[in-house]
Order: structure tokens, then sequence, then C-alpha cells
């Protein structure tokens, strides 16, 4: 296994620790950023030609961002906290 | 073969990946993920890859960097859990299933052979445009939409009615008559 795979597997696995141990909603998105970004780097450690997918994977990934953090102000605003624990219905 | 840089580059990433989960203050938080997209940005560079690396270190670096200090400005929550007991022990056996299915994946890829890469030779940047022109321009579109839906919910909403300031609602009733008068 090549340096790049090796790191982008222990990038995925922390941005899953991430997803799941956290209990904060932005704490959890910062997981998922980790994860793309894992995703970013297989692309670009196996085939370099693939740069326009790694550009369009930056561009959705920001709109996953953008929508998930409008997502948030809204949850924030019903449940006055951003706690997946204290919402209750949207913790597992 | 990746380089000296290449590798030193990847290391940053996971130390500051690893910094952005385990921090509880979120502004560090935050900074620890656009030094982890910087870091990638500088991997991407290495491996030859200019224009993804601009956009990673602007995009994921930046703006991303910037929506996360707004919603936080915004929300005010500092509260950074984790999660303990019962769910840890779920979370925890959750990502060694998760990895080991990777894993076996991962052997199952190995033995697949891909067809030889067609790699492009013209210009990156002429390449792109004439074969991504509709989804790049839909792309720019629905990030722009994003970040003006999260100025439109991040917003302060206007209290009711019976909630103002005396005054305020005074001067509101005043405006509102002298508009009547300039109307009439």
């Amino acid at each position: 296994m090549t340096v790049p795979l090796g790191a982008a597997l222990a990038m995925l696995a922390v941005g899953f620790v991430g997803v799941l141990a956290g209990r904060n909603l932005l704490k959890t998105l910062v997981g998922i950023e980790l994860t793309s970004k894992a995703a970013l780097v297989i692309f670009a450690a196996t085939d370099a030609a693939s740069q326009g997918i790694v550009v369009l994977l930056i561009l959705v990934d920001a709109i996953v961002v953008a929508v998930v953090m409008a997502m948030a102000v809204a949850v924030y605003r019903q449940y006055d906290t951003l706690d997946l624990d204290a919402m209750g219905a949207m913790s597992w | 073969m990746t380089s000296t840089v290449g590798i030193a580059a990847l290391a940053a990433m996971l130390v500051f990946a690893v910094a952005a989960v385990g921090l509880r203050d979120m502004i560090r938080v935050v900074s620890a993920l656009a030094l982890s997209s910087l870091a990638l940005a500088a991997f991407l560079f290495v491996e030859g890859m200019a224009y993804a690396a601009v956009f990673e270190a602007t995009v994921a670096g930046g703006l991303v960097s910037i929506l996360f200090l707004l919603v936080i400005s915004m929300t005010d929550d500092d509260h950074v859990g984790y999660v303990r007991g019962r769910t840890a022990v779920l979370a925890g056996g959750a990502g060694a299933v998760f990895l080991a299915a990777l894993g076996l994946a991962w052997q199952g890829l190995s033995t697949i052979t891909l067809a030889e890469s067609t790699a492009a030779t013209e210009p990156f940047v002429e390449w792109f445009w004439a074969a991504h022109p509709l989804d790049v321009l839909l792309v720019t579109v629905l990030v722009f939409v994003g970040v003006l839906a999260i100025s439109r919910l991040t917003t302060p909403l206007a209290p009711p009615e019976s909630e103002r300031a005396p005054g305020e609602a005074s001067e509101a009733a005043e405006s509102g008559a002298v508009e009547t008068e300039e109307i009439a």
C-alpha cells in the first residue's frame, strides 16, 4: 500500500470517528469534511488525470457544507441547541 | 512515488485532522480543519494538480472555514461533548466493522485491473471548460444559492409586536403614519 492511500484510509477513520463520537452537529459536519478529504487524497493518489473530478468534488463538498449549515441554523432555532442527544429524535 | 514534501504534507493533514476531531473549542476546531485543508492543498500541488490545489485552499480552506465561523457566531453553542457509555461502545463497534468492510473491499478491488488511463494532453483549463461547461456553471450557482440560503436563515427574526419595546413600537407607528400621510 502506498503512503497516500494509507494516509487516506487513516483520514477516513479519523473522519468516521468524528461523525460517530461527536454530539455537536457542527463537530459531526467536521467529521464529514474529513471523510471527503480522504476521498480527495484517494483520487489524487490513484490517477493524476482526475484533476477535474477533484475540483468538482471540492465544490460539491462546499455545497454540502452550506446546505448542512443552513439546516444547523434552522435546527438551532427549533431546539435552541446543537447537541444531538438533547434533540432526542436525531440521536441514535 | 510520493516525494518527501508530499509525505510531510499528508502527515500534517492527518495531525490537523486528529486535532480537529479531538479539540473542544470550536474556533480551534475550525482552525485545525482549515490547516488540514491547506496541507491537503500542498499535497495536491506537489502531485501536479495545481488547479485542484488552488480550489482546495480557497474553497475548502477559506470559504468553508468562514461559513463555519459564521454559523458558530450565530448559534453560540459551545457545548462540544462526546458520546459515552453504551453509545460509545456501539460507535466503536460500528467503526471497527466499517474499517473491516473497507479492508475487505480494498482486497477485492485490488484484484480488478482497470483500463489504461486516458490522460488529457491539452491544457487542463481548455479540457475542463470544453468537457464540463454546464455542470461547472450549475455547481457555481449552487454554491451561491447555499451561501444565500445561509445568509437568509441567519438573518435575525423580527420580534413579535407584543415583545417590542414601547419606544420602538411608537416609532414604527409614527413612521407608518408619516408614510400614510405622504401617500395621501
